[in-house]
Order: structure tokens, then C-alpha cells, then sequence
């Protein structure tokens, strides 16, 4: 179902929108967003946020939006198209395709981080929030596991071993059936431990998890450098990228944002200090930078991760700002000036998309 | 330039008698038959030897007239005429569609000074920058000219003067293109909605009215415009006060005005109210304080602007308070219709996860 403001976003692409080709144009939203791979789905978040995509991509969605309008333009309506991608996607984020959902909420986190909302649509920020905050506090809420499950099969296997050892050869016919309640008893109830089982994994993965961060937090110490914290510029980078790391389901938890601040001011370090992404960028040591993006380098979505191409930007060449003009042409703004944290938390929502973004078969 | 006739069919001497072998009529629509475009052969057929070329004979540039093919008919319709005027819906929308557009309706009674408003900012575009702003495009230039011209010299006219507009929805855009003037991004396009005083007279007094001015909806700004030279008048004050107040109470009663709106308070030739008497300009600090009491919770945005589009008064500049007002339109963000509420953690969460976000994102850096 169209997003309740989808007339109101897609108005700004017409000076008066007829219901009809509104209506038309909710058909084919519908369909796009009931059915979009995870690889559409970031198309559409490029084409949102005014990125490149590949023609062949475009054509695409512009043809599945003629299939409900034959008139439908084909070229000429570049930002009808933007609207509608945005549109799409928060009817994605409505719906409950959850992985798909949960990428393209990480996606649109990770760009709109730096290079702000797109025109158009200036409620998605606040939708993706929703969306993550939500499906974050769903997946890790509390499991209840009901124990008493196993002595019920405990009972029926005693009942079963009880009946085979009661009954003759005489009474076979009873005893199948005997058998077979039985059975299919305990099949269900064998189902219902497995589900069970599943549930004290996701517990587990959500307390190793918590636990892991929670020593992380206490130790205030970086995992993969051994460097003064108090630099405020390897913290800002390897803080965010740390945390990341010790996520196990994504989204990552709520509460990821304020361990990252709370990390940050422990180890004597102002979070809202302003430095500069290129400063804090040419802080983390080469060789480190060079071990971390040999492990995301090659990641066909780094078109959606603004640090992290700063951190590749800044591999290319060997004087420390001469990566500056790379970065500023490839992005098409400079690296600007933020604060510590708030960098710390753009590589955080980088980092958990790109890994969100590996568990997917795209 | 030249056309050539010429046939594939060997037996046919179209070129030559103009008859179709096949006896289509007319031979054009053979299709064997073709025509072919030369430049700079002879006019004169004895160049043209007809061992190598039978089929083929120079024809006379053709004449645009009434029979001209269909199919010569249909390509002409295809390609629309820049005439320069105001834009209607579907070539607005030509616009709209393919890049984020700023729409910014003027309302107002009246004679209060919508369309010397408009006229004014491309006068002092073709000056300069206006303000940080450099003039890109437009594609209503004659609409545009059409409001200067009554108020320059060349027009004959002793003092400036604007035409009125002419009341209908039909055609009511004027496009401007803008760019800052560091050329760093891209420019902006701007349609202004320039509609006549007595649409806004009638919206005032009826919800039909109202309503049929679409494009208010869809505005990024309402330009509300308040006519100064009126408010300092004890006798007009009164109806220049009320009449734009009622209006924009009927607009967001309507819902067509809200959250998403940024609204320009304009009080139009400010030069007047300037060189009103000083109880004049407490009414209408009076005013203003009334409209931001009522307004300025149910609105988006809302900005005064003192505006002397032209001045007859000295010691206030023409053009003051353009600039201003051309950099609210450019610098607008958009606005949000309502915002998302952000959800509470149920109470099967686990404490971890009840410390929510400390985020302080920085946007649009």
C-alpha cells in the first residue's frame, strides 16, 4: 500500500497531479515495492539520492512504471523518478520485507549522513529512523523460552517406550495407532523445541553481543590499535569502525549511538570537538587503513558510503592532502569539518551497512 | 537547398511527368516514391545527366501551405514554438518534472504590486546580481518584458506603470532560473505563479474560488503581499489589512496551506509606508504582530519582508528588500508535512537497548 504521503511527495514533480495518473503511478509503486530485489532496492536508493546508476537500471523502473501508464515518459522526468524511488522506498520501509527493508533503511543512513536529505521527500529521514529504531528494539527484544516443553517430551517418550512394552503381538493394529498419536505428538512437540532453539541462538547472538560492547566500553581501549586514545583523530575513525564490529544483527542496536558518544568522552575526548574528516582521515595510521579497506575495497556499494570513500581517496596518493581533489570530485562537495563523534557515527552507519550488505545475496 | 524526386521502381517516370506508375495520388504516397535533400546542386535539370540519374528532377523549395501532408503536419505539431510567454500547466510541468523546482505563488488584491514584483527582480537581474544571485534562464522572457515595459522610458509612459494581469488559471507561470553567485552549485529553477488580483478577491469570499487555485497547494512560498500605500490610507487600511488576513485563514482552513508552506509576508511599496505618518507604521507593526500570533503556529515558516519594488520616495531605495526576499525562495529547505514520530521501546526490550540515540547528525553539510 502507497505511503499516506506518497500525492503529496510525487505533486512536487507537477504543477497540478490528476488523480488518475497519481492512481497509476501508486500501481506501479506497489508493484516495484512488493517485489524489488535487494540489488533494485539500491538502485533505487541512488536514483533517490541522485547517484549515478546504469542505464540499463533506469530503464528498468521507468518500464515498470509504463506498464500501468503507457504514457509514462521515458526520459525528460529525472526527478518524477527521484520522487518516486524515494516514494518506493518508504513503502518498503512500511512493509514487511524485512531484509530488504533493513538494507535499504542502512543504506539511506549511511548516504544521508553526510550529504544530507534529498529534495523532495523531507520525511525520510525521520521514516528511516522509525524504521530502525523499531525493527532494532524487535529483534533484540526479549525472548521468552518455556522450559517445560522438554519434560512434556520427556512424557511422551516414556508413555511411547510405557505402551510398547504393554501391548502383544495380538493387539498391532492398536498398537500403530498407539504409535502414530504417539508420533505425531511428538513432532510437534519436537517443532516447537526447535523453535525454541532458534530463539536461545538470537538470545545468545544479542547477549554476546551486548557483552561484547559493554567490555569494549568498560576497557576504553581501541581493539585493533595500540595508540594514545586521547588522539582524537584515530578515535573518531576506529571508534565507529570498532563498534561495527561487535554487532551480530542488523540493525545494530539503539543504543549504539550513545555507547559511541559515552566511548568517546571516557577516554578524554570532547565528542562535539570539531576536527575535519580529512584530518581525521590522515590520523589513523597508513598501514592500518590499508589493512582495513583491503577488507571492504572491492564493495560494489561504496558509491553509498561518503567516509569510507574518503578513507579509500586517501590510499590513491601518497601526500596526505592530496586526496582532497579526488574526494571533492568524486562526491562533488569537500571533505567538511564535523565533529568527533559525529564521524565516529557516519563510520559506524557505513560499517554496519557494508556488513548488513555481505550477508545478503545480492 | 534543394528537393529530388526519385523512384525505386525502374519502369516509373515520376521524376520526369510526375505520375505514379502504380497510380498513387498523390505520388508521395507511393512507397517506392522518395524524396532526397541537396545542397548546393543546380537548379538548372540540363546539369543533371539522365544516364546516371533517369528517375530523378530538381523540384521547387516547397511552400508551406494548407495541404501540406499529413505526415508533414504531424511533425510540425511535435515541435513546439518557443514563444517566450507564460508557461501553462503541462509546459510548467515539463519543468517540474525533470528537476526539483521552486514554486512560489503571489496572492494578493488587487493593484497591491504582485506583477511589478515580478518585473522588478528581472529589471534588477539584467542590472546585476541580485544580491548573492546571478540570473541563469528563463523560458518566459517576453512575459517577462511584457510586465517591464510599461515602466521604462521607451514606453512613453511619464511614470513607470505595470499592466494588469488578466484574470484566468490557464497560463499563469513565469520561470526564472537562478544561480548563486560562486557558481559552485547547480542553479535553481523557480516557476512564479502570477495570478490577477480578482482570483484572490473571490477566493476570498468563497471556498470554490479558493480551492480552484492549485497551485497554492503545491507552492514551496506563499508570497502574501500586504499593499503598503493602502495600509497607510485610514480610509482603505482597513480592507488592505483584512482581505489578505482572510484569505490566508480560508487557505489553511482549506488545508491547502500548512506545515509544508513557507510563507513571505510582503508589505509592497514599502517607500510609502515609509513616508507615512507615524501612527501608519505602528499599524502595521500592529498588523504584523497579529499575524504572527494567529499564523505563524500553522504554517511552516513565515518571514516579513519590506519591500519598495520601485520607489517615488527618496532616501528609499528601488529594488529594497528584493534581494531578501530572492534569497529566502533559494535558500528554502524543504519542509516536512509532519513529522515522524519516532517510537517508544516496548516493554519487552531488553535495558541495552533502552538507552536510545544520542544522534546529532549534521545535515546537509
Amino acid at each position: 500500500m502507497a505511503h499516506e504521503f506518497f500525492a503529496e511527495w510525487l505533486s512536487k514533480a507537477y504543477t497540478t497531479l490528476d488523480d488518475d495518473c497519481c492512481r497509476r503511478r501508486v500501481e506501479g509503486a506497489d508493484s516495484l515495492s512488493a517485489t524489488a530485489s535487494a540489488r533494485v532496492t539500491l538502485t533505487l536508493v541512488r536514483l533517490f539520492l541522485g547517484k549515478e546508476v546504469s542505464a540499463s537500471d533506469l530503464r528498468a523502473i521507468r518500464n515498470r512504471f509504463q506498464k500501468f501508464d503507457s504514457t509514462f515518459p521515458m526520459r525528460g522526468n529525472d526527478y518524477e523518478i527521484q520522487l518516486l524511488a524515494g516514494a518506493v522506498l518508504a513503502q518498503i520501509l512500511a512493509s514487511e520485507r524485512y531484509d530488504i527493508a533493513t538494507i535499504a533503511a542502512m543504506a539511506l543512513r549511511s548516504s544521508l549522513g553526510l550529504i544530507g536529505e534529498p529534495s523532495g521527500i523531507p520525511e525520510i529521514t525521520g521514516i528511516v529512523d522509525a524504521y530502525l529504531s523499531t525493527r532494532s528494539a524487535s529483534i533484540r527484544a526479549v525472548k521468552v523460552l518455556t522450559s517445560p516443553l522438554i519434560r512434556e517430551l520427556d512424557i511422551h517418550l516414556r508413555t511411547l517406550r510405557k505402551t510398547n512394552k504393554s501391548l502383544d503381538e495380538a493387539t498391532g493394529s492398536l498398537r500403530r495407532e498407539t504409535y502414530t498419536a504417539a508420533f505425531d505428538e511428538m513432532v510437534e512437540i519436537l517443532a516447537k523445541v526447535a523453535e525454541q532453539y532458534s530463539l536461545c541462538i538470537e538470545n545468545d547472538r544479542v547477549i554476546s553481543e551486548e557483552s561484547n560492547i559493554h567490555w569494549w566500553l568498560t576497557c576504553e581501549s581501541l581493539r585493533t590499535v595500540q595508540t594514545d586514545l586521547a588522539a582524537p583523530n584515530w578515535l573518531a575513525i576506529a571508534s565507529g569502525r570498532e563498534l561495527a564490529d561487535l554487532v551480530r544483527l542488523y540493525p545494530g542496536p539503539r543504543a549504539a549511538y550513545n555507547t559511541l558518544r559515552h566511548f568517546i568522552g571516557r577516554v578524554g575526548v570532547e565528542p562535539d570537538e570539531v576536527t575535519s574528516l580529512v584530518a581525521a582521515i590522515n590520523g589513523c595510521d597508513r598501514s592500518w587503513r590499508l589493512e582495513w579497506e583491503s577488507q571492504w575495497g572491492t564493495s560494489t556499494v561504496l558509491d553509498l558510503c561518503p567516509v569510507l570513500q574518503g578513507v579509500k581517496a586517501s590510499l590513491l596518493v601518497d601526500q596526505e592532502h592530496d586526496w582532497v581533489p579526488i574526494y571533492s570530485k568524486i562526491l562533488g562537495f569537500d571533505p567538511p569539518d564535523l565533529s568527533t563523534y559525529q564521524i565516529s557515527e557516519l563510520v559506524y552507519n557505513e560499517c554496519i551497512f557494508l556488513a548488513a550488505f555481505n550477508t545478503l545475496e545480492v | 537547398m534543394e528537393l529530388l524526386i526519385q523512384c525505386a521502381e525502374p519502369e516509373c517516370d515520376v521524376a520526369t511527368s510526375g505520375v505514379c506508375v502504380n497510380g498513387f495520388t498523390p505520388s508521395s504516397t507511393c512507397p517506392h516514391f522518395s524524396q532526397i535533400t541537396t545542397v548546393g546542386l543546380s537548379r538548372d535539370p540540363s546539369d543533371i545527366t539522365t544516364e546516371t540519374k533517369p528517375n530523378v528532377l530538381v523540384a521547387p523549395e516547397p511552400r508551406v501551405d494548407s495541404s501540406h501532408s499529413t505526415a508533414e503536419a504531424s511533425v510540425c505539431a511535435m515541435l513546439p514554438l518557443y514563444s517566450g510567454l507564460e508557461l501553462s500547466d503541462e509546459e510548467a510541468q515539463l519543468i517540474t518534472q525533470n528537476r526539483p523546482t521552486k514554486l512560489v505563488v503571489f496572492a494578493g488584491m488587487h493593484d497591491c504590486g504582485k506583477t511589478t514584483l515580478a518585473a522588478e527582480i528581472m529589471h534588477a537581474l539584467q542590472a546585476g546580481p541580485l544580491g548573492n544571485y546571478l540570473f541563469a534562464s528563463s523560458r518566459t522572457l517576453v512575459a517577462f518584458d511584457q510586465r517591464c515595459y510599461r515602466s521604462r522610458v521607451e514606453s512613453g509612459n511619464t511614470s513607470p506603470h505595470t499592466l494588469r494581469t488578466p484574470q484566468g488559471l490557464s497560463s499563469p507561470y513565469i520561470h526564472l532560473c537562478l544561480r548563486e553567485g560562486s557558481l559552485t552549485n547547480q542553479p535553481t529553477d523557480i516557476l512564479i505563479a502570477d495570478l490577477s488580483g480578482e482570483e484572490y478577491e473571490r477566493a476570498c469570499s468563497s471556498n470554490d474560488a479558493a480551492g480552484e487555485i492549485a497551485a497554492i497547494k503545491r507552492a514551496n512560498h506563499l508570497v502574501l503581499m500586504f499593499d503598503g500605500k493602502k495600509l497607510i490610507e485610514p480610509k482603505e487600511r482597513e480592507l488592505a489589512r483584512s482581505r489578505p488576513l482572510t484569505l490566508l485563514r480560508r487557505l489553511i482552513e482549506l488545508d491547502m496551506v500548512g506545515p509544508a508552506h513557507h510563507i513571505d509576508i510582503v508589505f509592497s511599496k514599502w517607500d510609502e509606508v515609509q513616508s507615512g505618518t507615524p501612527e501608519a507604521r505602528a499599524f502595521v507593526e500592529r498588523l504584523m504582530v497579529t499575524i504572527d500570533q494567529k499564523f505563524r503556529s500553522r504554517v511552516g515558516h513565515l518571514v516579513r519582508h519590506d519591500i519598495a519594488a520601485r520607489s517615488f520616495h527618496e532616501g528609499v531605495p528601488a529594488h529594497q528588500g528584493l534581494a531578501e526576499l530572492v534569497h529566502s525562495w533559494m535558500s528554502s529547505r524543504e519542509l516536512a508535512k509532519t513529522k515522524v514520530e519516532q517510537p517508544i521501546p516496548s516493554s519487552d526490550v531488553r535495558s541495552f537497548s533502552q538507552f536510545t540515540s544520542a544522534s546529532k547528525r549534521k545535515k546537509n553539510v
